[in-house]
């Protein structure tokens, strides 16, 4: 009854390739989607379209005129979401979409140290791509993650950074002044992020760090502009690359709420990955048929040799394993989609990692292993960062004095790693990341003021 | 992930449309499109003579001139054995290649060939 047949277990000899017929309407077939899988021209665009909007629908989870913002990088993935979401609300269709989108663009040229000119002429694709649309863009660079001094106010920066107000106003000699600008004052915000990027360990250790950035930076866009729902592109080759480079970065606890259709941790944004049901290879495809403009995204790793980090190792092994066996991208999807997020309204605060938003996991089983690095630390640090006097009359840290250790305590393991045999200071870290850990802070001294006065 | 380099200087010797290569814009420095456009070479090949008997290119043949002639640095991010890697999508005229012989498929004039890399980072 165990014995299993050796040619089951073989991939798939490649088949036989007379023209073979499209699996609905017996045309000749266009596409393949996985061994006996074809698709003509318009069965597979009407097949894609209603994925697309049947993920979104089977959710029930965006309601009518609700703000919903875009993630767009300019890349394959966000490409197509940005043209489906077009194409959905302006059908006059039965399933038509009914929210308002806006889209976002994070420029992290800086940290994939592009030039000037390859960044203008991005941006400039970016404005022109999504002023076909006619949707409100938000353009930001991610170096507003680290606020200089002069501009705390996130609203009122990205205000003047909506570029779709100077795309509608056209003239084109004036729209390339303003790029002009907005690069350099991106620049300007840039020289932090730049340095703090230089002082990470690996490429990994960056990978995942601009990862989570990106997405805090997104997540404040949203909710400074109303938005509660932010739409990432990830499909599920993707997600299979995350479930498993996140269980190998120690990031267990997070899978589910990465793999999900929506992603809850953040009580004001939800984040929603409607191509989540999607293969890269489907969406090339569909780019290609509906000759949709995109440009390939370089990433810290590009140009690099397979084993520069865990995420691009995984990225191989999973499209290696898929070219032979094509259901790989599904089967680990649905692995991870069975892990349950459980209920997130019991989590007390301060179990949850101020940087990544997942719920901390780790124990004293750690410890052990931190405890002699971080005491180290801590006198280095605590010299470094502030003047001695402790009243934060340095203004390096306000209000309360944080120690590395303090830090590294209120993190969860994967992000700990981010920051692992780094001599980093206080001043690396981004200041989202030091208020919700004073916060945390402050929380916790005042239950332990009041603790003896309270009932059990 | 995988990226490939493939020098400026090839788009502006060869311009005409039989093969485009989506992979790398920093290549390019007009960035409308990620064409590279290769016609001489082809032109060349479709009527080269071996043996005194004309042949035509095919797939595989085209894979290791483009491995040899334009790749200039990490080859194997690119080819893999004879054929591309996995992961990276090869469109004959809009159709995928799987449904034409793949390796075997033998060029004809005018065709366009994508090679569309579906990876992280290009």
């Amino acid at each position: 009854m165990c014995n299993v047949e050796d040619q089951d277990l073989l991939p798939p000899s490649k088949a036989k390739n007379a023209s073979r017929t499209c699996i609905k309407c017996k045309e000749v077939a266009q596409i393949v989607l996985r061994a006996d899988n074809c698709y003509c021209r318009s069965c597979f665009i009407a097949y894609f379209t209603h994925k697309f909007r049947a993920t979104i629908g089977k959710s029930k989870l965006i309601r009518s005129n609700e703000k919903v913002l875009l993630a767009f990088s300019g890349g394959p993935r966000s490409s197509a979401m940005l043209y489906l979401v077009h194409e959905g609300l302006s059908e006059n269709i039965h399933k038509k979409l009914r929210f308002l989108p806006g889209v976002v663009f994070i420029d992290d040229g800086a940290i994939l140290q592009l030039s000037e000119n390859e960044r203008r002429n991005y941006l400039e694709f970016i404005r022109t791509t999504v002023s076909k649309t006619g949707f409100p863009l938000f353009c930001e660079s991610l170096g507003k993650i680290f606020p200089t001094n002069q501009d705390t106010n996130i609203q009122s920066n990205l205000l003047s950074s909506d570029l779709s107000n100077t795309t509608r106003s056209d003239a084109t000699s004036s729209s390339n002044f303003d790029l002009d600008t907005l690069i350099k004052r991106f620049k300007n915000d840039e020289l932090k992020i730049v340095q703090v990027f230089e002082k990470l360990p690996n490429s990994t250790a960056k990978e995942d760090m601009l990862h989570i950035l990106r997405k805090k930076l997104i997540q404040q866009i949203a909710e400074a502009n109303g938005y509660t729902k932010v739409m990432f592109a990830d499909c599920g080759t993707r997600l299979a690359v995350k479930i498993l480079s996140d269980i190998a970065q120690g990031r267990g606890s997070s899978v589910a709420h990465d793999v999900t259709f929506a992603d809850e941790r953040n009580q004001a944004v939800t984040l929603v990955r409607p191509m989540r049901e999607f293969l890269t290879k489907e969406v090339a495809n569909y780019l290609t048929l509906k000759s949709i403009d995109y440009r390939t995204r370089l990433s810290l790793t590009t140009m690099k040799p397979v084993k520069s980090s865990i995420e691009r190792l995984t990225e191989n092994f999973v499209t290696d394993l898929q070219a032979s066996f094509p259901s790989t991208v599904n089967t680990i999807c649905r692995t991870g989609d069975k892990l349950s997020v459980g209920d997130t309204s019991k989590i007390d605060a301060d179990a949850i990692c101020p940087l990544c938003d997942s719920r901390i996991d780790t124990n004293n089983s750690l410890e052990g292993k931190t405890t002699s690095k971080t005491t180290s630390k801590i006198c280095q640090n605590t010299a470094d960062s502030c003047c001695g006097e402790g009243d934060g009359s340095c203004n390096r840290i306000a209000r309360i004095n944080l120690t590395a250790k303090e830090i590294e305590d209120r993190l969860c393991y994967g992000c700990r790693l981010i920051f692992h045999s780094n001599n980093w200071e206080m001043d690396d870290l981004p200041q989202f990341l030091i208020d919700a850990i004073e916060k945390q802070l402050r929380r916790k001294r005042l239950k332990e003021e009041i603790e003896e006065f309270l009932l059990d | 992930m995988a990226c490939c380099a493939i020098s400026g200087s090839i788009q502006a010797q060869y311009n005409s449309k039989v093969i485009l290569l989506p992979f790398n814009f920093q290549c390019l420095n007009n960035s409308d499109s990620f064409c590279v456009m290769l016609w001489w070479p082809l032109q060349q090949a479709l009527n080269v003579t071996g043996n005194g008997q004309a042949y035509r290119w095919d797939m595989k043949k085209l894979i290791s001139w483009i491995k040899e002639n334009l790749l200039q640095e990490r080859p194997e991010l690119f080819v893999q054995g004879d054929s591309v890697r996995p992961g990276i999508l090869v469109l004959i005229n809009e159709s995928d290649w799987e449904l034409l012989g793949e390796l075997e498929y033998h060029l004809e004039e005018n065709d366009c060939i994508l090679f569309i890399s579906t990876l992280h980072g290009g």
